[in-house]
C-alpha cells in the first residue's frame, strides 16, 4: 500500500457521496410514486408525460420537407428540416402513458446509481492508499461494460418506448417520429475505461508483486 | 519457489527473536514473517545486507536453492 491520498481525492470522494445520495433519495422517491400510482392515477387524473420525439420521418436521421412560399422566396427550390428533436408534453388520464416513461427513467437513475456506488468503492480504496487493490480492476471493467451497454442499447430502449407511447398519441399535421440516437461519447468513454481496467489490472500485479518484495 | 530462506535455524543459533531481528534491521515483523515462511517474490540488497550484518551471516547462509521443492 501507499500512503493515503490527500486532499483532492477526499474532496472527489465527498461529491460523489453527495451524488450517490442525491441520486439514491430520487430512485427511492420515483419507486415510491410508481408503487402508489396505480391507485393514485386509477381515478383518471391528469398527468404530464414528455415523450421524446424527432420531426420528420426515419429513425436514424429524420427529416420532413417544409412548404416554402416560393413567390416570396423565388431563389428557395426547396427546404428540408433535418434532424429536429425535442419533447412531446402530453396530458392524458391513461396511466400507461404516465408509467412508462417513469419506468424508463427509473432505470436509468438505477444505472446511475451503480456508477456511482463503483466510483465510491474506487475511490475509498485510494484515498486509503491502495489504488491498485485488485478488486479496483474488476469494478473499472464493469463500469466499462455498462457505459459500451448503455450507449448501445439505451437508444434502442429508448426508441422502442417512444415508438410504443407514440402510438397511443395520435398527432395529426405534423409526423412525429420516436428518435435514435447512438450514444457514442458513451460507447467510448465505457471503451476508455475497459482500457483503464486493462492498466489498473497490470498494477495490480505490480503492487502485489512489490509488496513480496521485502 | 526453489529459494528457501534459513531465517528460523540463523535466529535459534543467534539467539535471537524475529521481533528483535525486524526492529534491528528495520522492516516490520509482518514483512520479515513474508521472508522467514518462504512467500516472498524478491528481497532487496539492502535488506539483505541488513540481516546478513545483524545475524553475522553470509547471503549464502541465509538463502539457499533447492530445486526439488519447486512445485
Amino acid at each position: 500500500m501507499t500512503r493515503p491520498a490527500g486532499g483532492p481525492a477526499r474532496a472527489v470522494k465527498l461529491w460523489l457521496d453527495v451524488a450517490f445520495f442525491v441520486v439514491t433519495g430520487a430512485g427511492v422517491g420515483l419507486t415510491a410514486w410508481l408503487a402508489i400510482s396505480p391507485i393514485v392515477l386509477r381515478g383518471g387524473q391528469v398527468g404530464d408525460t414528455a415523450i421524446p420525439v424527432a420531426v420528420g420521418s426515419g429513425a436514424l436521421r429524420p427529416t420532413l420537407t417544409l412548404d416554402v412560399d416560393t413567390v416570396a422566396a423565388p431563389s428557395i427550390r426547396r427546404a428540408v428540416l433535418v434532424e429536429a428533436r425535442g419533447e412531446l408534453r402530453v396530458q392524458s388520464t391513461s396511466w400507461p402513458l404516465q408509467f412508462l416513461p417513469n419506468l424508463g427513467l427509473l432505470l436509468g437513475i438505477a444505472v446511475v446509481l451503480i456508477l456511482l456506488l463503483l466510483l465510491r468503492r474506487i475511490l475509498a480504496d485510494v484515498v486509503a492508499g491502495d489504488p491498485f487493490a485488485a478488486a479496483n480492476a474488476q469494478r473499472m471493467r464493469i463500469m466499462g461494460i455498462i457505459l459500451v451497454a448503455a450507449g448501445a442499447l439505451g437508444p434502442v430502449v429508448e426508441h422502442l418506448v417512444a415508438r410504443s407511447l407514440l402510438r397511443r398519441v395520435p398527432i395529426q399535421g405534423v409526423e412525429l417520429t420516436a428518435p435514435f440516437d447512438l450514444r457514442v461519447d458513451m460507447i467510448l468513454i465505457g471503451l476508455l475505461l475497459l482500457v483503464l481496467a486493462a492498466v489498473f489490472g497490470y498494477g495490480s500485479e505490480l503492487e502485489r508483486e512489490r509488496s513480496l518484495t521485502i | 519457489m526453489a529459494i528457501r530462506v534459513n531465517l528460523d535455524f540463523l535466529l535459534l543459533q543467534r539467539g535471537l527473536s524475529l521481533t528483535e531481528l525486524a526492529d534491528r534491521v528495520g522492516i516490520t515483523i509482518a514483512n520479515l514473517s513474508i521472508l522467514k515462511t518462504n512467500k516472498a517474490r524478491a528481497v532487496r540488497f539492502s535488506t539483505l545486507n541488513a540481516i546478513c550484518r545483524e545475524l553475522d551471516c553470509q547471503p549464502g547462509d541465509l538463502l539457499e536453492h533447492r530445486p526439488d521443492s519447486e512445485p
